[in-house]
């Protein structure tokens, strides 16, 4: 347990010290968000349908694009060896590296949502279902995303590749939230069919992908 | 049966013999099928001879989605026993299913431009063989993409059970997605209503699909056992003795 909480904490420590790296899945989210209102015509009426669908389509490629490298410095630099080598196990470590990326990746985004809501100028029934989806929906998202980021380290120019293996598995997700975030403005948060199917995603995601990116990894020290 | 053939000079007896069968009853049954399909059955009653795509349609998204299950099953094996001829089973199957399902979404296009008057419809069945597709394309790519082959073989795999586990929630949400926004009904001839003339070269064309995935797979493993011996062939022996053992 200390060992994990100490990842956490290392992690975060380099991320802090990175220059600002870990920030820039928010600006993508910023970005791709302005760009879509521009691309539709920039007209409330148009956009508010469709917003929560942009909403979540901007946090699932802000997060895709991060994944990349969740993995892949830990094991260039050899500290996935050295990790390996004092006995720990790599469903811990993976489990370490998840809740450190959800700190890092997935905190930032949920703290933008009131932002992103104001881009499209939403009602705030909208902004709490979205707000609860991505609560619920983020386990899954980030437990795929680090198997893939685990099946790919070492690939050059793996980008492309970890969202074509990430996109079919993360299907599921997208049309729960999307779905729930619209349905929640009239019901209590327990009735929403989506979420409680969300929840249930989460858990399988946490119960196959996290054994599945140790796997993934050990493979590279084989 | 798996024990048996986990043995690759066992297998390779076993593949020469079936591979050459499973061919011919593939064109046997293809051939048949297709006379029975196109031109011994009857028209149907709103489609007229539109109809006839389904020979060709149904069996090959059939074939695909079996593809993907014999897929994930040999990754199993491979994954349990770490047996190079199972990952080469799981490897030979990716390619063949792939152009199944996608030649099942060509057909699936033309037959829904004749009959439902579009090429594509987000409907529920088509949503799930189109991420079928992307499935077999991302495993066929992490099997490219690295260069170490048994690393290659463990990843993609890993890449096979994960999506095979995934499978049926992505059928569950993209059907229920499907009927929460379906604003026009589309339905698919379903298979109890069927009658014989047409079920026939259905079956026929089912079981040629197979067997011609058969014999396509059992090829390929056949020239990988090839192509790894010569890889491993020793230099000539010095000694004459040596040749005899």
């Amino acid at each position: 347990m200390n060992s994990i909480g100490g990842l956490i904490v290392r992690d975060i420590r380099i991320a802090l010290r990175s220059g600002g790296a870990w920030l820039l899945g928010l600006v993508f989210f910023a970005v791709f968000l302005s760009m879509s209102a521009i691309a539709l015509g920039g007209e409330f009426k148009t956009l508010r349908p469709l917003a929560p669908a942009l909403i979540w389509l901007a946090v699932v490629f802000s997060l895709l694009f991060s994944f990349e490298h969740l993995f892949s410095d830990d094991a260039e630099d050899g500290s996935l060896e050295h990790i390996k080598l004092s006995g720990m196990s790599m469903n811990a470590y993976v489990l370490a590296k998840v809740c450190a990326h959800w700190l890092l990746a997935i905190l930032p985004l949920i703290i933008a949502l009131p932002l992103a809501v104001l881009l499209f100028d939403l009602p705030t029934d909208i902004l709490l279902g979205l707000f609860v989806s991505m609560v619920i929906a983020s386990p899954a998202l980030v437990c795929y995303g680090a198997f893939s980021g685990a099946c790919l380290v070492g690939f050059k120019g793996g980008g492309f590749l970890l969202v074509l293996l990430t996109i079919p598995l993360v299907i599921p997700v997208l049309i729960f939230s999307v779905s729930g975030a619209v349905s929640f403005q009239n019901a209590s948060l327990f009735q929403v069919l989506e979420f409680q199917a969300l929840a249930g995603i989460s858990l399988i995601a946490a119960a196959i992908g996290i054994p599945a990116a140790a796997a993934a990894l050990n493979t590279v020290m084989e | 049966m798996i024990s048996f053939l986990a043995n690759p000079l066992r297998f390779k007896k076993f593949a020469n013999v079936a591979a050459p069968i499973f061919g011919l009853l593939a064109l046997f049954l293809i051939g048949s099928g297709l006379y029975f399909g196109l031109y011994n059955s009857p028209e149907d009653q709103l489609q007229g001879h539109s109809v006839r795509i389904m020979y060709v349609h149904v069996p090959a998204v059939w074939t695909g989605m079996a593809a993907y299950a014999g897929m994930a099953f040999a990754s199993l094996l491979a994954y349990i026993w770490r047996h190079p001829l199972s990952d080469e089973l799981a490897r030979a199957l990716a390619l063949p299913g792939a152009a199944f399902t996608a030649l099942g979404l060509i057909t699936g296009a033309l037959w829904g431009k004749t009959s439902w008057g579009t090429y594509w419809q987000w409907d529920g069945r088509m949503t799930s063989t189109l991420i079928l597709l992307f499935l077999f394309i991302g495993y066929m790519a992490v099997w490219a993409g690295i260069d170490d082959k048994r690393r290659a073989a463990r990843i993609a795999g890993l890449v096979a059970m994960v999506g095979s586990i995934n499978l049926p929630i992505i059928k569950f949400s993209v059907d229920w997605w499907n009927t929460l926004h379906q604003t026009s009904s589309v339905s698919m001839p379903d298979a109890p209503g069927l009658p014989g003339s047409i079920l026939l070269p259905l079956m026929l064309m089912t079981f040629g699909y197979t067997f011609f995935l058969g014999w396509l797979v059992l090829s390929k493993m056949l020239n990988k056992i090839a192509s790894a011996k010569t890889r491993r062939k020793r230099p000539a022996a010095a000694t004459t003795t040596l040749e005899k053992l």
